[in-house]
């Protein structure tokens, strides 16, 4: 068989490696710089979907109040440390999913953080929250 | 005349500094998420009652001008969000899988929010409403 010297191999066929590790870099960098490694941080709240008549949910559940920038827990006004201590002490984690329900009641003017702050609370409790819009406000 | 003995420079060896870099590349393209970053003026609300999440399929995002995008794109109102939702998360059987990441504005009002979330629950999505920890003091 006949064999190429070594040295024409080299010389015509070799793939141009030298320019790789700066490509490389370049996109090493620009991988670098827009990458986040941080987490997100939030709550997941598995929100029960459909409708209920107010009353039947009232009967039940505890309602907690977002009115004017105020909180009220079964139209009782309080603090959200006030709520919290409650709603732990109703063990709701204990309870079947239909009895750990809270509905959330806002309305149209609350803003989020606010909700969120709520929201969060009602978890941390181990409740579920039903959101319920309220018409009216300010 | 005397010559002195030639001191040759020490090589260093950068055979394996382009595999490396791949490595690294191949790294950060797996880490590398785009689409939660999207939206532009966002202020976070803060909770101390949160937790690590991992980060969801399906984005909606609320800004502090009232503004809808999902996933990156913009929408007109809550009826559009459930049925693109609906359509993300159809067929996604795990929790995981139909959890709808929610980065809304602190600032916003219920009458903005609001029907997004019921919108995001009827279209049978999970909602992970996103928030930070609030400064140690």
């Amino acid at each position: 068989m006949y064999k190429l010297p070594r040295k024409k191999l080299l010389g015509q066929d070799a793939i141009p490696t030298t320019s790789l590790a700066d490509m490389m870099f370049l996109l090493l960098i620009f991988f670098i710089m827009t990458t986040t490694l941080t987490r997100v941080t939030g709550i997941v709240t598995d929100m029960p979907s459909g409708s209920k008549t107010r009353q039947a949910q009232a009967e039940k559940n505890p309602t907690l109040g977002l009115h004017n920038g105020q909180l009220t827990l079964d139209d009782k006004p309080m603090t959200i440390e006030e709520a919290e201590r409650y709603l732990k002490g109703l063990h709701l984690p204990q309870r079947s999913d239909e009895a750990r329900v809270v509905v959330l009641s806002a309305t149209g003017n609350e803003n989020y953080q606010f909700y969120f702050r709520a929201m969060s609370m009602i978890q941390a409790c181990g409740g579920i929250v039903a959101i319920e819009s309220v018409e009216g406000g300010k | 005349m005397k010559t002195r003995p030639r001191h040759e420079l020490p090589v260093v060896p950068t055979a394996n500094l382009v595999d490396i870099a791949i490595l690294l590349i191949i790294f950060y393209m797996a880490c590398s998420n785009f689409v939660s970053q999207q939206p532009g003026n966002l202020k976070l609300p803060q909770s101390p009652d949160i937790d690590k999440l991992n980060e969801p399929l399906v984005l909606v995002a609320i800004d502090n001008t009232g503004a809808i995008r999902v996933q990156g794109h913009p929408v007109s109102g809550s009826a559009d969000v459930e049925s693109l939702v609906a359509a993300l998360v159809h067929g996604q059987t795990s929790e995981e899988k139909r959890r709808v990441m929610v980065r809304c504005d602190a600032g916003v009002r219920q009458e903005v929010f609001g029907p997004v979330l019921e919108a995001i629950v009827e279209a049978g999505g999970i909602v992970t409403a996103v928030g930070e920890k609030p400064p140690a003091r």
